[in-house]
């Protein structure tokens, strides 16, 4: 009469186990997947600079300064594309190289010009390419449903911006960090190629990126990517 | 027979003084067809008069000379050299194929602070010999924080060895005229301004931006040429160039200004000598300084401020040419 008891128990305590194990939707160890969609850049202002003189002021070797006129710049929001190519190390673990690239407006506003009104320049249009490799670890202990896992993405890489003629105008350095969610639409838990989309929010650092004065400044990016698995 | 060419060519001007002086931001001389740049093709070897003046001994005279001449051998973005040969009795205006700096009364300048002229080989277009005279009408200093009421020497030397060298003047600055007709330096952005700031300051023993690159596109380094950008275009009124118009490029992450000048009457520019980066543009009349003392021929100041519509970005050893600016009358 102890068997059988002892069988059921032992059979409660596996599913148990194959519950807690059930993998959810993951990256297949040592595959590799695509991703490409399109990112938004949030507009934000790159600063201002004064054309300054030096002023008439006796006594010293370094005056203060004579307003000529101030330049603010801002970079209209944009879209760009952006795609990526990522190897599972493991289930959760994932290096990705990307790239992207964005055509943002750049605006520029002329003020405290004694001899002129404040004057708008005509927008101009940049060229912005990015390649970046970075890290990207799935969190697999927070569920969400299913077909969903959040993750967190991690990385850096070189930022080449060019002006509308190709003129470059600075190559800089980019470091990313972020997070997003992966929904898979079809496999993550079998060897079937997989597929679905995935969206994050990226903050990008760029130093030697343009910007007025020159200095290191951080920017959000949106990105929404459909992936495919290989 | 070598043929000499004398030029009186610039002079740093006091309030109100009218200039008897011509410039761009280089001097030229036209040897038949062509013209030529004047500049030096070895070091400039200069002798100091041992003519001292109430409030300035000749060692502190030789020493401001050789230290405005340090100033602009330290540029690193050009080769300028000189070689200090000795004090002379030789005043400087004596054409005795000798570059000599020192002390001169000239009451018949007496809105001259100093001046410089050149004798120079009418068939080659080479210096034989540049002087620069110190207007002993006015009351000189060597302080090394400068003197209420004194001109500073070294500062006004920098800037007429800067015409030695072959700079001309610069229009990068603001005046202001009181009810007499005199001017006032409100703000100046390069020693080559030709209206001096007000006595006591030592402003100008610091080159800036604008100098610093008209030297360095007359003597470039071995890179120099390599590196940097030239802006070209057009201001235009009514649809016709303005001539004499001046411009002013700011690069908008190193706040550098730099200046040059419309220069035919197809109102053509080019700022030459620019590090890469995206710069305002803005066109503004010759009515800060004297026109004379710039160009021989009449400049057009009838027009109102204006910009070049969109940035433009000059690229590393390019030029970024067909910039329009158009201004409206007055």
């Amino acid at each position: 009469m102890k068997r059988p008891a002892v069988l059921i128990a032992i059979t409660c305590a596996v599913a148990r186990v194959a519950a807690a194990q059930d993998p959810g939707p993951a990256p297949q160890p040592h595959h590799i997947s695509a991703s490409a969609g399109v990112a938004w850049l949030v507009g934000h202002s790159l600063g201002g600079s004064t054309a300054a003189l030096r002023r008439n002021e006796p006594g010293t070797a370094t005056p203060g300064p004579s307003t000529l006129f101030r330049a603010d710049t801002s970079i209209e929001q944009s879209a760009g594309v952006e795609a990526r190519l990522a190897y599972a190390l493991t289930r959760a673990l994932e290096v990705e190289v990307g790239g992207a690239h964005a055509r943002p407006r750049l605006a520029v506003q002329i003020t405290q010009d004694v001899e002129s009104r404040p004057v708008a320049l005509r927008d101009a249009t940049f060229s912005q390419y990015i390649v970046d490799v970075s890290a990207l670890w799935q969190v697999n202990a927070l569920e969400l449903g299913s077909h969903a896992r959040p993750y967190v993405i991690a990385g850096g890489g070189r930022v080449w911006q060019l002006y509308e003629d190709r003129a470059k105008l600075v190559t800089g350095a980019l470091v990313q960090f972020g997070g997003g969610v992966r929904y898979w639409l079809r496999g993550g838990k079998s060897r079937t190629h997989p597929a679905g989309v995935r969206g994050e929010v990226r903050l990008q650092v760029y130093s030697a990126g343009l910007d007025i004065p020159d200095r290191t400044r951080i920017y959000p990016c949106i990105s929404v990517f459909g992936f495919f698995g290989f | 027979m070598r043929q000499i060419l004398a030029v009186v060519l610039t002079a740093l001007t006091v309030a109100g003084a009218p200039a008897p002086a011509f410039a761009y931001l280089k001097f030229g001389v036209r040897i038949g067809a062509n013209s030529v740049d004047l500049k030096w093709n070895a070091p400039v070897r200069y002798f100091v008069t041992d003519r001292p003046t109430a409030d300035v001994p000749v060692a502190a005279l030789s020493a401001a000379i050789a230290r405005a001449f340090a100033t602009w051998q330290r540029v690193s973005t050009a080769m300028v050299r000189s070689e200090f040969q000795g004090t002379t009795i030789v005043p400087p205006g004596f054409q005795d194929g000798r570059t000599t700096l020192g002390f001169l009364d000239r009451p018949d300048l007496d809105g001259a602070l100093a001046a410089t002229n050149f004798l120079i080989d009418a068939n080659t277009g080479e210096i034989v010999e540049a002087d620069v005279f110190f207007n002993t009408r006015f009351s000189w200093s060597t302080a090394s924080a400068g003197e209420p009421g004194r001109i500073d020497l070294e500062s006004v030397a920098l800037h007429e060895i800067g015409h030695l060298l072959g700079l001309g003047h610069s229009a990068l600055g603001e005046t202001e005229t009181d009810a007499g007709g005199t001017r006032r330096v409100i703000g100046s952005g390069a020693v080559m301004f030709p209206i001096a700031m007000s006595s006591g300051s030592i402003a100008d023993r610091v080159l800036q931006p604008d100098d610093v690159t008209g030297i360095s596109e007359l003597y470039p380094s071995s890179d120099f040429l390599e590196t940097t950008g030239s802006i070209a275009g057009r201001v235009t009124k009514a649809g016709r160039g303005v001539f004499g118009a001046h411009i002013a490029a700011f690069h908008l992450q190193t706040g550098r200004l730099i200046g040059g000048f419309s220069l035919n009457d197809n109102g053509e520019f080019v700022v030459a000598g620019l590090e890469a980066g995206a710069y305002v543009v803005r066109a503004e009349p010759l009515d800060d300084v004297d026109p004379d003392g710039f160009f021989t021929m009449p400049v057009d100041v009838d027009f109102r401020v204006a910009y070049a519509t969109r940035l433009v970005v000059v690229p590393r050893g390019g030029g970024i040419g067909a910039i329009e600016i158009a201004v409206s009358p007055k």
